[in-house]
């Protein structure tokens, strides 16, 4: 044993246990704080238990010890264990940020409530929290936090038997329970959070990765694959034969397999969750889409700098079949619709030029020039028309129709024209209803792609007045979802014959 | 580490704590201790992560079976072992390909978690693989500990200072 470790493991122990306390200090002081939701509650309560077991792994590791009898080695090994505690306590303590992020004043809070019902609707027993985040992007942990929670504590568990993980330790955590993000710059653009729709769309997604449908991808291409390595690797290492090329070979032949499952994962995980997020909230999400893709470049190819995505154009031209599915075409507008003229053409213009957009087929000629990608893009040709249906069995009622969505939509818009939250039918007072926030966007994407306001003033810079309106319109919207849903609370509790759903 | 990192390192970081504590219960089995229960599901799980190191062995070796569910983790995994095995030193001895080296090393450890005793020989390769598995595991975890930006951010600042010299950005 080398002489005066114990002092300095004791020591480190102090320090662990610190920073534990330190963690739950700060959980603690974040719970008195305002939220729109009851989830950065749960997962505060989560961080202060997770904690708490930490801490008591870390002192039975250390009394564990035997000093008169260890060797330098099993010191070694106690030492890593309570290294791998001390850094899950960092990453919990990373983890209070999406808390403190979730604050009332942070979010969009208004909406939340309805988008929290939107998926228990979709998924029954699933809670969601929704917080903002620095990066310019909208994203979704699939993963289950519980599960996650569960499985970086697991191994600790040997330690401290009596303490159940489930029960003491996650059970403040609904399960499952997924985080999603989006960009703190866009708090108040209410259009652009119909992409929730694609996040939660990831939850569908997921489902469809069964390892039957991995073992299929593996199997379709792995011969494939294989020959492409052993040819590009000869082209590289020409002539060369033995052990040692053969265990590179494989190594080179793990790494295109990784590549190619990554590609085939990724790009279709994307491109389903799109599916799904149109299925659920129609033209809204294509018009939202086009507004993200115009940011970025229509045919930048999977990566591992742009997170393997697919290309816009394509994600964009899987998006228009949904909308133009023969079963449900949202275009053209209906000619009996009571749409006024200006909306007929101008959201016609917006929806043909996404046509001629996705026309374009630059971004397929790109991918067909890696072998690799080449192959993956292939097999999520057959995988979306497969999967496609899949989900069109198990959303069935959700699914939004031109009918349901085009029949009192032009209402709506008339009164986002006139400055009204577009918050419910009424054209008579006793034959009320209010408008689900699927409707609402929907409405007041109409509204923005047909409205007649200059974006520049007289002396050529942008407009205030359109700065204006732009705002003023997303506080319509966001007043008009979070009225419809305390009406469809109101009216649900009073318990009436006439019981809606939003 | 964010949630996200966690959720996809969060398995990595499973099995580096899982080989910490395979390579203990291996030293104190080559110490002449007696495993107990938990010892044993250790080593248990031990095997279990050896299997899926087959796994993607198989997979890359051209070996894949139906029946047999080759992942993208068991392809991940593989490739740790394939890092750990470089750590070695010497390299041991891969004759028969890497499905066979795995095939081998999971049947010692399953023999030396039933009957309570190994060769010390055998038990000696297991200490050292699941050490240094363990090791390329934690790298993995800790990699954005240790992230700095790349040279090309270094040289646009020297540009755009007109070439004075720039501190590294740490």
């Amino acid at each position: 044993m080398i002489t005066g470790q114990k002092p300095l493991v004791e020591s480190y122990l102090l320090e662990i246990s610190s920073r534990s306390r330190e963690v739950k200090k700060k959980c603690s002081e974040l719970l008195t704080l305002e939220f729109a939701s009851k989830s950065p509650k749960f997962l505060l309560d989560t961080l202060i238990k997770c904690c708490n077991f930490l801490e008591n792994a870390s002192c039975v590791l250390y009394n564990s010890i035997d000093w008169k009898l260890e060797s330098k080695d099993d010191i070694s090994d106690t030492l890593t264990l309570l290294k791998y505690i001390d850094f899950l306590i960092k990453v919990f303590s990373s983890h209070l940020r999406y808390s403190s992020g979730a604050r009332t004043l942070n979010l969009p809070w208004g909406i939340i409530d309805s988008f929290e019902k939107f998926v228990e609707v979709l998924l029954p027993g699933t809670t969601i929290m929704f917080r903002p985040q620095w990066k310019y992007n909208y994203s979704i942990v699939t993963s289950d936090l519980h599960e996650i929670y569960y499985n970086s504590l697991y191994e600790f568990q040997d330690f401290i038997p009596e303490i159940s993980l489930e029960n003491k330790v996650l059970d403040s955590l609904p399960k499952p329970f997924h985080i999603v993000s989006f960009p703190s710059l866009e708090k108040e653009n209410i259009l652009l959070h119909c992409l929730i729709g694609h996040e939660i769309g990831h939850l569908f997604a997921r489902r469809y990765f069964s390892k039957e449908i991995q073992n299929k991808f593996i199997k379709e291409i792995q011969k494939e694959v294989i020959e492409i390595t052993k040819r590009k690797t000869s082209i590289r290492f020409p002539g060369q034969k033995g052990l040692f090329f053969d265990q590179m070979l494989q190594r080179e032949i793990q790494k295109e397999l990784k590549l190619a499952f990554r590609y085939w994962k990724r790009g279709l995980e994307e491109i389903l969750s799109d599916i799904i997020g149109t299925l659920l909230f129609g033209p809204a999400v294509l018009f939202s889409s086009l507004e993200i893709a115009l940011q970025d470049d229509y045919d930048a190819i999977p990566h591992e700098n742009t997170g393997y995505y697919p290309p816009w154009r394509m994600r964009l031209r899987e998006i228009l079949r949904v909308i133009e599915s023969p079963r449900r075409r949202f275009f053209p507008l209906p000619k009996n619709s009571s749409f006024s003229q200006a909306i007929k053409i101008t959201v016609s213009k917006r929806y043909n030029l996404i046509k001629k957009i996705t026309k374009i087929e630059s971004d397929l000629i790109a991918i067909s020039h890696d072998e690799i990608m080449k192959l993956s893009y292939r097999e999520i040709k057959k995988n979306i028309n497969e999967a496609r249906k899949d989900f069109e069995d198990k959303l069935k009622k959700k699914i939004l129709k031109p009918k349901d969505l085009y029949n009192r939509l032009p209402e709506l818009i008339e009164r986002i024209d006139i400055g009204i939250p577009p918050n419910a039918y009424e054209r008579k007072i006793d034959k009320r209803k209010p408008a689900s926030i699927v409707r609402i966007i929907n409405a007041s994407w109409f509204h923005k792609i047909s409205w007649n306001i200059d974006i520049f003033d007289k002396k050529g810079k942008i407009s205030e007045q359109a700065i204006h309106h732009k705002n003023k319109m997303n506080r319509l919207t966001s007043k008009a979802i979070e009225y419809s849903n305390i009406e469809f609370e109101y009216q649900n509790k009073l318990n009436t014959s006439e019981k809606v759903k939003p | 580490m964010t949630i996200t990192r966690l959720a996809e390192q969060g398995k990595y970081l499973k099995y580096a704590i899982l080989s910490t504590k395979a390579s203990k219960v291996l030293k104190d089995l080559k110490n002449g201790k007696k495993l107990n229960k938990e010892h044993k599901n250790v080593l248990e799980r031990g095997a279990n992560l050896i299997s899926m190191i087959i796994e993607g062995a198989s997979l890359s070796e051209g070996n894949f079976k139906e029946g047999l569910a080759p992942t993208q983790e068991s392809l991940s995994v593989f490739g740790y072992a394939l890092a750990a095995l470089d750590g070695f030193a010497p390299e041991p001895e891969i004759d028969n390909g890497y499905t066979s080296f795995f095939k081998n090393l999971y049947k010692e450890l399953r023999k030396n978690t039933s009957k309570n005793s190994g060769n010390k020989e055998k038990i000696t390769l297991l200490i050292k693989f699941f050490d240094t598995l363990g090791y390329f595991f934690r790298r993995e975890v800790q990699k954005e500990r240790y992230w700095s930006p790349d040279d090309s951010i270094i040289t646009i600042k020297e540009k755009s200072l007109n070439d004075y010299r720039t501190e590294a950005i740490s």
